[in-house]
């Protein structure tokens, strides 16, 4: 049953440097429930700075576009698995400063209060987080995030005095509070790997008293405790202190439901085959694409194994200052350069860094399209979001945002073409017709004024 | 267009005596705002709920003192003749310019020295990275370093990461505390190396009466272990085939971990590594072949022993145990008490420390080594939110009250060493000793000489002067080797700043130093850099400057490297850093329509950075801005993007001459510092600002005004000792005490 571990590696059952898979290993230890078919997953991937809009948008309507703008043509392979979404903007962030405000408005289209600090306030949770609110407790991690970009803190006093930590984030589990995201991807690893289910110690059931007092479930005891004394403190501290014990609470509560799920496994879906992927060295790639493409994979292999059906994933932070020189012909930053006013030389560095972008959107898609789940494939089953908060890098641009709508979502979706909704209409209305096909019924998110039919 | 200089002092002097007397309130309502309305109600109409700067909606002086934020800049933008923007034919002559600055400005400071004391209270907060980290390395004696798996903190407030209003705590942060308190402890804490013997007969399940087992085929014998280390173990195991030659396997955990063929009695031997945790240990007996049998079964950690730990140990093990089961709990008792004496910074009652004990005895009561026990307890405290916050007790009222002598020890400690308190600061609070005010300055003096406030200075410099990132997110394209960059000279840049600032504080030298002084504190490595002869040592050291290209934080290299692109120098960056960082005056956001900079038409004709910038300043959208911004900047332009000096730039000779929109001119840093010097109040009362902002962790509020210029004003007493500073804050009344506030209120949303 077992595939021979290397003698020194039995590790509680998973390995330093075991070869996945492990979850099939782990499904017969358990016998857990598999479902019959596959789940919908979702992933919003964020890009920051715009684009160039003369070599994104295609020529030609509805099924019949032309694919081979210099930006989509990347896509080309993956023609028939996305839908280009067209004239969708988030209309709170129009005339405000055109980074800040316009990240955290990215997945919910709320009005960001500018704030160094105090009160800060996105309007609208995200939707990734909503969603895993409603559906993240049928996986062992109720939702993913990742990042690779290193996060800029302080002030931006020259943006009108805005916390830069507004930019660094998409996901927000309410008005106020950021989810924060991880950018290491050993960690990352660890996390899918620690939120699979309990390996099974031979003669001792999960949830048998026995099993109850032993060290598996030490850390359950310990949240039991500290949680009692956040429930206390709420009594003795002021109003504006509870936000801060509750949202400790509420992480104590999140940890608790993710160490409950490992120990009673939940009704899955189960792949077959293999999915390569080493366990990552610590730290940090010091190449950009080699992390990138291993935080890419880590989302994936967080799909496939089914430990999330949500995950966020951000290119880069707002008025990102990674330095993209490695790119050839480019020296400069990403924001730096996307206010290129139109010089030819600039502007081409700065398309370079969106073709970059564009090759792993691609390198992303093809690879879910080439992974077989009992015959449809994991992009068939999935709703991938890739857009830009501003059209226009150079002029911040709100209107008609870049917005790609890959997969099939487990059926629910006619890809292979474009939607050219009428001029202005929310984002929020894609975003109902996806939490729908998560089965999430929402009466309206952020500023819906509607649904956007994608059969 | 200007007025005379002396003119203008003249007037300003004789306005402040005029305010000095005359009413306040009626001077606003009969000069103020009628020249507001005339010059800035187009734009600023109060009735319109879109506008960011909505200060005509005050219609009182008494008003103004609440909107002091928006007022300050109101000032500044008209001195600076920002506003009313230029295109607006409506203009205020040079004469109403002074008279509504100078009356806003003085009215503020007037007003701010007038308003009630104001205590407000701190946000619950957490410990950010570097905190969590040092508090760890006092409370256990270990200096892990934990915190680079953590997620950066965000900064918030004065525009320091210590603020509790952008300090969250999401799930994976409590996964990364959890995950990380074990390895503190078992890196802390000796718990006797794992060596378990039994009998074949142990193992269940159980059939046998004799010590050995006999195990048919197609049958297993398991037993369940702990292991406490994560590490490598050795599992042994007599084996005797009762007939033929049975093949046998040792599984752990339900993987095989050595198959075996028997032919006569053996010692099977296997080596593992273990995960800290529950084990199941198996032998099977296979399909074909006959019975075995087996007995004395042998679990033996291979983890050397570690000395280093001692002293970990010992803080943790301060009360020893007897062998009795009770002389133990006795024992732990005490020890966690004291643990969580010390991580929660105040005394605990008996109610919470049996809490913890609970977590003592579900360890003991499976026999874990009473170790295990007192680290079960412990892990708890390091998740607890007593230990991951500060956690201030909520004031009765608005009135103003003293902070509870702990609760006091704790934000003296964070405040100077980022960390917990000492002994002696936990003993002051136990005798009740910290509201007075001479033991304040004493413990001042004390934690300021205690090297551990080299974090105060680390964290409060690379934030307020930007240069944290230097070396790091700040470095010249590609390596850098090209134009003189090495990774060494990174961090040497970023660290001068720090050591400068530690100097001036340690041996009390004025805070104008920081402006112009003939000291700088270099190493061997900077000195290269710098040019300076003669300088061997690799630590920093006080050096005198040999010309005058340094001094002050406007030689710093580190500092001219944050205000540079990549590729060049910016004498917007630099100019709008001094206007910011140094005088505490926010520069005004670039307007949304920036026309494109020209092009350049002579390809071949060389420019220098000034000549281009000359070329933009021509244009009057941008020009009401970066005549204020550019002439610093240009002043500047000695120092090349890595700070060295240099008297031409492509072989054109540096123009570091500049005009300050007063009409002051200026040629080169020193003049330009000079200049800079006059503007003293400023300077201090927006590093009185910063250090307040820092020292309490959060916003400052229009209602702290009062305290600033309390500060600043006993700043100017002492001469700018900077010493004073640090105290000054420490005895202010938000530092030491707090009252009830009620709930923020939401800041405005615009109509749609």
């Amino acid at each position: 049953m077992f595939k021979p571990i290397s003698r020194r590696t039995v590790l509680r059952g998973l390995g330093t440097s075991m070869a996945l898979p492990w979850l099939e290993s782990m499904s017969s230890v358990y016998g857990a429930d598999k479902l019959s078919k596959p789940p919908v997953r979702t992933a919003f991937m964020f890009m920051p700075n715009g684009v160039w809009p003369k070599d994104w948008t295609p020529k030609g309507s509805g099924e019949k576009y032309n694919v081979n703008t210099p930006f989509l043509s990347h896509l080309r392979n993956v023609k028939d698995d996305f839908i280009l979404m067209e004239n969708l903007w988030n209309k709170k962030t129009v005339g405000r400063n055109g980074h800040w405000p316009k990240v955290p408005a990215f997945l919910g289209g709320g009005f960001v209060v500018r704030t160094t600090g105090r009160n800060m306030d996105v309007g609208q949770a995200s939707l990734d987080q909503e969603l895993a609110k409603h559906i993240g407790h049928k996986t062992p991690l109720p939702s993913l995030e990742l990042s690779v970009d290193e996060p800029r803190t302080g002030i931006d006093n020259a943006g009108g005095g805005f916390a830069r930590i507004y930019g660094n984030h998409i996901s927000w589990r309410d008005t106020h509070t950021p989810v924060a995201s991880e950018r290491i991807p050993l960690m990352a690893f660890n996390r899918l790997f620690k939120s699979g289910p309990m390996p099974q110690i031979p003669g001792m059931k999960p949830n048998s008293p026995a099993m109850k007092r032993s060290m598996a479930y030490d850390d359950s005891s310990i949240l039991d405790l500290v949680r009692d004394d956040a429930k206390s403190l709420q009594r003795k501290i002021s109003i504006n202190d509870r936000e801060k014990v509750d949202e400790y609470f509420e992480s104590v509560r999140a940890v608790e439901r993710q160490i409950q799920n490992s120990m009673t496994p939940q009704k899955r879906w189960v792949n077959e085959g293999r999915f390569e992927l080493t366990k990552p060295e610590a730290g940090i790639p010091k190449d950009h694409e080699t992390h990138l493409r291993l935080m890419l994979d880590i989302m994936l292999l967080a799909f496939w194994t089914d430990s999330t059906r949500i995950s966020s994933f951000m290119f880069g932070n707002a008025q990102s200052g990674k330095n993209y020189s490695f790119l050839p012909g480019v020296k400069g930053s990403f924001h730096g350069l996307s206010h290129h006013r139109e010089d030819p030389k600039v502007l081409k560095q700065y398309n370079q860094i969106i073709h970059f972008h564009m090759k792993q959107v691609a390198y992303v898609l093809e690879k879910m399209k080439s992974m077989n789940e009992g015959g449809s494939s994991l992009l068939d089953n999935s709703m991938v979001l890739f857009g830009s908060t501003i059209k226009d890098g150079n002029k911040h641009h709100e209107r008609d945002l870049p917005i790609i709508l890959a997969g099939k979502g487990g059926g629910a979706i006619r890809s292979g073409r474009r939607i050219t909704s009428a001029k202005e209409t929310p984002l929020c209305n894609l975003y109902m017709s996806m939490s729908d096909i998560m089965g999430v019924k929402q009466k309206a998110f952020g500023d819906s004024t509607g649904k956007i039919d994608l059969t | 267009m200007y007025l005379p200089m002396k003119k203008t002092f003249l007037l300003a002097f004789f306005l402040v005596l005029l305010f000095a007397n005359a009413d306040n309130e009626k001077y606003f309502q009969e000069k103020v705002r009628p020249l507001l309305d005339k010059y800035c109600f187009d734009c600023h109409d109060p009735e319109d709920e879109d506008s960011e700067s909505p200060f005509l909606e005050d219609k009182n002086a008494k008003d103004i003192t609440h909107n002091r934020h928006i007022w300050k800049s109101v000032a500044a933008q008209i001195r600076n003749r920002t506003m009313p923007p230029k295109r607006k034919k409506k203009q205020p002559t040079e004469f109403e310019r002074v008279e509504l600055a100078t009356w806003i400005d003085t009215y503020l400071r007037s007003s701010a020295l007038e308003m009630p004391e104001y205590a407000g209270a701190v946000l619950t907060r957490r410990l950010n990275r570097d905190e969590y980290d040092n508090t760890i390395r006092d409370l256990v004696g270990l200096d892990l370093g934990f915190s680079h798996s953590f997620p950066m903190d965000g900064g918030g407030g004065e525009g320091f990461d210590n603020n509790g209003e952008t300090l969250f705590l999401p799930p994976l942060l409590l996964e990364r505390y959890l995950e990380s308190a074990q390895l503190i402890l078992d890196k802390a804490i000796i718990t006797p190396r794992l060596m378990l013997n039994f009998d074949g007969s142990e193992m269940l399940p159980a059939n046998s009466d004799t010590p050995e087992r006999h195990l048919p085929t197609k049958s297993v014998a398991r037993k369940v272990f702990n292991s406490y280390l994560k590490g490598e173990y050795e599992l042994k195991v007599n084996i005797t085939a009762v007939e033929g030659n049975p093949k046998i396997k040792l599984l752990v955990d339900g993987i095989v971990a050595e198959t075996f063929k028997l032919s006569s009695p053996k010692v099977l031997k296997t080596n593992v590594i273990l995960q800290r945790g529950i084990h199941s240990l198996a032998i099977q007996n296979g399909k074909s072949e006959g019975e075995i049998s087996f007995d004395n079964v042998k679990i033996r950690s291979l983890q050397k022993g570690d000395d280093k730990k001692k002293s970990s140990h010992q803080k943790i093990f301060k009360f020893s145990a007897g062998d009795t089961k009770e002389s133990q709990r006795l024992a732990a008792q005490k020890n966690v008490t004291d643990f969580m004496y010390r991580a929660f910074r105040r005394p605990v009652s008996s109610d919470e420390i049996s809490k913890y004990m609970a977590l003592y005895d579900r360890a003991i009561n499976r026999d874990d080594p009473y170790e295990e026990g007192v680290k079960l307890a412990l892990k708890a405290v390091l998740v607890s939110p007593h230990f991951l916050f500060m956690m201030e007790k909520q004031a009765a009222s608005k009135k103003i009250q003293d902070l509870s002598q702990f609760e006091l020890a704790s934000r003296l400690s964070y405040f100077l060493w980022a960390s917990m308190p000492d002994t002696t600061l936990f003993d002051l609070a136990q005798k009740g000793k910290l509201n007075d005010k001479s033991v304040l300055r004493q413990q001042v003096k004390r934690m300021l000489a205690d090297e551990k406030s080299f974090s105060f200075f680390t964290k409060f410099t690379g934030q307020w002067l930007g240069t944290k990132d230097v070396g790091g997110k700040v470095a010249p394209l590609g390596r850098g080797t090209d134009i003189g960059y090495t990774p060494a000279l990174g961090i040497a840049l970023r660290e001068e700043p720090i050591h400068l600032l530690n100097y001036v504080f340690q041996t009390n030298k004025s805070l104008l130093d920081l402006i112009e002084s003939d000291y700088m504190v270099i190493n061997k490595e900077l000195a290269k850099h710098y040019d300076v002869k003669g300088i061997k040592h690799d630590d920093f050291k006080i050096i005198k400057t040999p010309n005058k290209q340094r001094g002050g934080v406007l030689g710093l290299g580190g500092v001219h490297m944050v205000t540079s692109f990549p590729q060049r120098t910016s004498p917007v960056l630099r100019g709008a850093w001094v206007i910011e960082t140094i005088l505490g005056t926010p520069v005004p956001p670039p307007p949304d329509n920036v026309p494109e900079l020209p092009v350049k038409k002579n390809k071949k004709k060389k420019i220098t950075i000034r000549q281009m910038f000359e070329q933009h300043r021509n244009n009057d959208v941008c020009s009401a801005c970066h005549n204020l911004i550019d002439p610093i900047g240009f002043g500047l332009e000695n120092y090349d993007l890595l700070g060295r000096w240099r008297t031409e730039e492509k072989g054109i000779p540096v123009d570091a001459s500049g005009v300050m929109p007063s009409g002051e001119k200026f040629n080169g840093p020193t003049e330009l510092k000079q200049i800079i010097l006059k503007q003293k109040d400023e300077f201090g009362r927006h590093l009185v600002s910063k250090v307040l902002g820092y020292g309490l962790g959060r916003s400052l509020l229009d209602e702290d005004a009062g305290t600033i210029e309390r500060i600043l004003n006993n700043l100017k007493e002492n001469g700018f000792k900077s010493q004073n500073l640090i105290e000054s804050v420490v005895l202010s009344t938000p530092f030491r005490k707090i009252q009830l506030i009620s709930r923020a209120a939401k800041a405005k949303k615009p109509k749609h």
